[in-house]
């Protein structure tokens, strides 16, 4: 078919069918999909450019021109533009490639992160960035699992339909890349993940779904209760006749009530008010106990000035890269000797604090070096603490600008000392490591109490502000 | 003064000392001091010689195993149902299943009685969204109850480890019973003066006399706090009617039914009593209306002569009437007697009717001391407290029961308790019961 590509910018890909994504992309500014009418081949052609290695063809702008009225919200958060007719709309084209590859110029070059997920986080940020995207929505998936796809992200993911992006997302969400809005809550089969549930009422006993119901019926002049059955004699099934005193039931309310009713199973004969609500997985037919349903919040994201900061630089640096800088503990670990030690304070006459300590603005300096160098300044950074402090003491980080000390058996005047000595020696080691580079330091000093839970105490520590 | 009091007696002589204390001598003494001895030292002979019975009546019980229902119909009792249920995980009679029956709570029952049965700990939790009535909800869970014994509980109530089995027994001992009652005591008779004259009272009143009436095979009352039936006789006399009194009311029916009904004082279970006096007062009214209610009303033909007729009947309904209303009577009139014949003595009179008394609950609080086991201690410790049961008895039960029986029998009042839902009162009294 020829096409009339008179409006449209040169340097353009066309792509026919699923099978012209193995061809070269190399040296396009942009892609046209057309006459692919069918919404799966559509998708494999998408995925297989956004999921390319190569930024210069996985930021591609892709155009879909097509016929179709109706796509899936989740492919389409996936295409730069949609369009029905070349000629006419070819302003318009010309306008969103231009856009994105400006967008995609004003980027330094992608850093290679340590861990996959912030690999994938760097991908998603930066095609958010490129196509000025500010807030970004969940889509229904109609086809089965997770319920809710976030495109932006699992579009450069190896499994789209996977629970792990509201694992990154959070994690995202804890870095201060978004902030979130609450959209709806899912329920996903435990076996398979699928959203597609049906639920029914079942035996707590044996789980079967073959339910008999019965009204009880308390007759009020001799006391007698019982299912609605008991009230039926042979041959008079019209009426409703009290097995103690062979009345005549009358008048509902006046004579008799319905206090409740009843189910029997029928495959174990247990009786009970109260069934169970069972999830049948249409996908795998697997039965869920309601309360085995896999739960997760679905929220709509907006991006933070720290995300388009990190889109740019080409790379982002989560906290949980932290977690192997010798000479810290987890921070599970810390709690549990920080509860230990409240424990001992409880027979011991002793005196122990906890302080956290605030690298202000050590983002913005981490957000100019790269990985590898944050994990060397940082592990230089635990160093000099370590060093000022004795073995019993204990280090975690908390988050990307904040630690904790565990200062055990220290007086407060101790105490104090010995985090101003190492506010003094910390912005020594960045102002020689880095030039022109004042770190600002906070900190918060809690003595632990033993009438406090500990938890409680880790946490009021944390919600405290930090003071110079 | 004192001198002066014990003389004045001394010259009066004896029978001027019984024609002003008749009622005390030939009543009070007689029926709960003389006859309360004579019964319990029989009691006690037979009890040894029985035990080889019971011995194997209990090997019976074993061998047979039944499935034995327990029923517990309540309202608003969702705090209690854990402390109940624990102390029935560890009854040594284990084959047991646990019916619950939430009446129309408006608290957070329905919350603990849902998580009871999921977490297994009891076998069926019923609810009536609307109050039905104490009669209806036990109805309902025996209803549903698949035991051959049916045991009968008020959820405020915790057990001693062997208390069902103990209950049980009797059963295998003679097949003509048809209903065994437990033996209550107060479970916070240390809390004030109030509970411990309950905890005397339950003692000295409740256990004790039902040894004695069940001995004389004249006890009439289970109660509902702790009763074991079997379910055959609960079927014919067609389980539980309208209350209040339906405890009386049932153990009425059985008896004349032509079954047996047994105290077994070793079956012990532990109740929770009201804490002020006007709670205590609320309680008592009730239970003291019931008597008129049951036993003139609708049991009434027990003093006709009829094919159920037996005289254990007449006297276990009469001793109720007897002891509750007549008894009441007669001690009004000798006050009357006192205040008119004797109106200048009465200085010397009320004094010395106080001192008889206050020796008569000593002696009768000698057998209970003499019937505890381990825990005489504990009993003793109630000594110091006896005096005091003279005013607890003698005015303030005393100006209960006279307030019940008189309301009871002139404007029917316990039609309009609230402890009955309207919707069945209504036809309570309509068919006069
Ligand atoms: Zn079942
Ligand atoms: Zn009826
Ligand atoms: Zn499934």
């Amino acid at each position: 078919m020829a096409i009339d590509t008179s409006n449209l910018p040169d340097s353009l890909k066309f792509i026919y069918s699923h099978l012209d994504v193995r061809t070269d992309f190399a040296g396009y500014s942009g892609v046209v999909i057309t006459d692919v009418d069918e919404v799966d081949q559509i998708r494999y052609i998408v995925r297989k450019i956004r999921s390319n290695n190569d930024e210069k063809i996985s930021l591609l702008p892709i155009i879909l021109h097509t016929s179709l009225k109706t796509l899936p919200s989740s492919l389409e958060n996936m295409v730069d533009l949609l369009i029905s007719d070349l000629v006419s709309q070819g302003m318009q084209v010309a306008d969103v490639v231009a856009g994105i590859q400006t967008a995609i110029q004003r980027m330094a070059p992608i850093q290679k992160a340590t861990r996959y997920e912030d690999h994938v986080l760097t991908r998603a940020l930066r095609f958010v960035y490129t196509r000025n995207r500010k807030t970004l929505n969940p889509a229904i998936n109609d086809d089965g699992p997770v319920g809710y796809v976030h495109s932006f992200l699992t579009q450069f993911m190896d499994r789209e339909y996977s629970l792990d992006q509201y694992d990154m997302l959070k994690l995202a969400l804890r870095e201060g890349l978004f902030t979130s809005e609450f959209v709806d809550v899912i329920y996903l089969c435990n076996k398979c993940h699928s959203g597609a549930l049906m639920y029914r009422e079942a035996c707590p006993n044996c789980q079967s779904t073959h339910l008999v119901h019965e009204d009880i019926i308390h007759h009020f002049p001799c006391a007698y209760v019982g299912p609605q059955q008991d009230f039926v004699i042979a041959g008079q099934e019209q009426d409703l006749i009290c097995p103690k005193c062979d009345k005549r039931l009358k008048h509902i309310g006046v004579d008799y009530d319905k206090p409740s009713s009843i189910f029997t199973c029928q495959k174990c004969d247990q009786r009970s008010q109260h069934p169970v609500v069972v999830a049948k997985c249409c996908t795998c037919l697997h039965d869920n106990p309601v309360e085995h349903l896999i739960k997760r919040e679905v929220f709509k994201y907006h991006i933070t000035a720290k995300a388009v900061h990190n889109a740019v630089q080409g790379t982002i640096f989560s906290m949980d890269n932290y977690i192997n800088i010798p000479g810290t503990l987890p921070k599970d670990v810390f709690q549990v000797l920080i509860r230990q030690e409240v424990e001992r304070m409880k027979v011991a006459k002793i005196e122990s604090h906890m302080a956290a300590i605030e690298l202000v603005n050590l983002v913005d300096l981490f957000n100019r070096i790269g990985p590898d160098a944050q994990t060397t300044l940082l592990t230089e950074l635990i160093n000099v603490i370590r060093e000022g402090l004795k073995s019993v003491d204990i280090i975690s980080i908390e988050n990307s600008s904040i630690i904790l000390l565990g200062l055990l058996e220290r007086k407060h005047d101790e105490a104090i000392n010995i985090i101003s000595n190492l506010i003094v020696e910390l912005k020594r080691l960045v102002r020689d490591n880095y030039k022109g580079f004042e770190v600002q330091i906070n900190f918060n000093l809690n003595k632990l109490a033993t009438h406090r839970d500990a938890a409680e105490q880790y946490r009021s520590l944390l919600e405290e502000k930090t003071k110079a | 003064m004192i001198e002066e009091f014990f003389a004045y007696w001394q010259a009066k002589g004896f029978l001027v000392f019984l024609r002003v204390f008749w009622f005390f001598i030939f009543f009070e003494f007689t029926r709960y001091i003389l006859i309360d001895y004579i019964v319990i030292i029989y009691y006690t002979i037979k009890r040894k010689l029985n035990q080889r019975n019971w011995d194997l009546a209990r090997n019976a019980l074993w061998v047979e195993k039944p499935l034995v229902s327990v029923i517990v119909p309540g309202r608003n009792e969702g705090d209690n149902l854990f402390t109940l249920v624990r102390s029935l995980s560890e009854q040594t009679y284990n084959n047991l299943e646990i019916i619950v029956v939430d009446d129309g709570s408006d608290d957070q029952t329905p919350l603990i009685g849902r998580s009871l049965m999921k977490s297994g700990m009891i076998t069926l939790f019923l609810r009536n969204e609307d109050r039905g009535g104490k009669a209806s909800a036990a109805n309902l869970a025996w209803r549903f109850a698949k035991g051959k014994y049916i045991v009968h509980l008020d959820a405020d109530c915790s057990f001693h480890f062997n208390a069902i089995e103990s209950a049980l027994i009797p059963f295998y001992m003679d097949e003509r019973i048809g209903g065994v009652g437990g033996s209550l005591e107060v479970r916070n008779g240390l809390k004030n003066l109030c509970t411990i004259l309950q905890r005397i009272e339950y003692l000295k009143t409740i256990s004790l006399g039902r040894i004695v009436t069940s001995t004389l095979g004249i006890y009439g009352i289970i109660s509902g706090a702790f009763g074991v039936f079997r379910a055959d006789v609960l079927q014919k006399v067609k389980g539980w009617d309208i209350g209040p009194g339906l405890d009386s009311d049932l153990t009425t029916k059985i008896r004349k039914a032509g079954y047996k009904v047994h105290f077994e004082p070793d079956a012990i279970g532990l109740t929770n009593v009201p804490q002020t006096f006007s709670k205590l007062a609320n309680q008592r009214l009730r239970w003291n209306k019931s008597v008129i209610r049951f036993r003139l009303r609708k049991h009434g033909g027990l003093f006709v002569a009829n094919e159920h007729f037996s005289f254990a009947n007449m006297f276990a309904s009469a001793e109720s009437i007897v002891f509750g209303v007549i008894f009441n009577i007669l001690w009004y009139i000798n006050i009357f007697d006192q205040m008119i014949h004797y109106p200048r003595e009465l200085l010397f009179i009320f004094p010395m009717s106080i001192l008889l008394y206050m020796i008569g609950n000593f002696i009768r609080f000698f057998v209970v001391l003499a019937l505890s086991h381990e825990d005489f201690q504990e009993r003793l410790k109630l000594l110091p407290f006896l005096p005091l049961m003279v005013f607890y008895n003698g005015f303030y039960m005393r100006v209960v029961r006279t307030i019940a029986h008189m309301s009871e029998l002139f404007f029917w009042t316990s039609y309009k308790d609230s402890w009955n839902p309207r919707k069945t009162s209504v036809h309570a009294r309509k068919m006069n019961i």
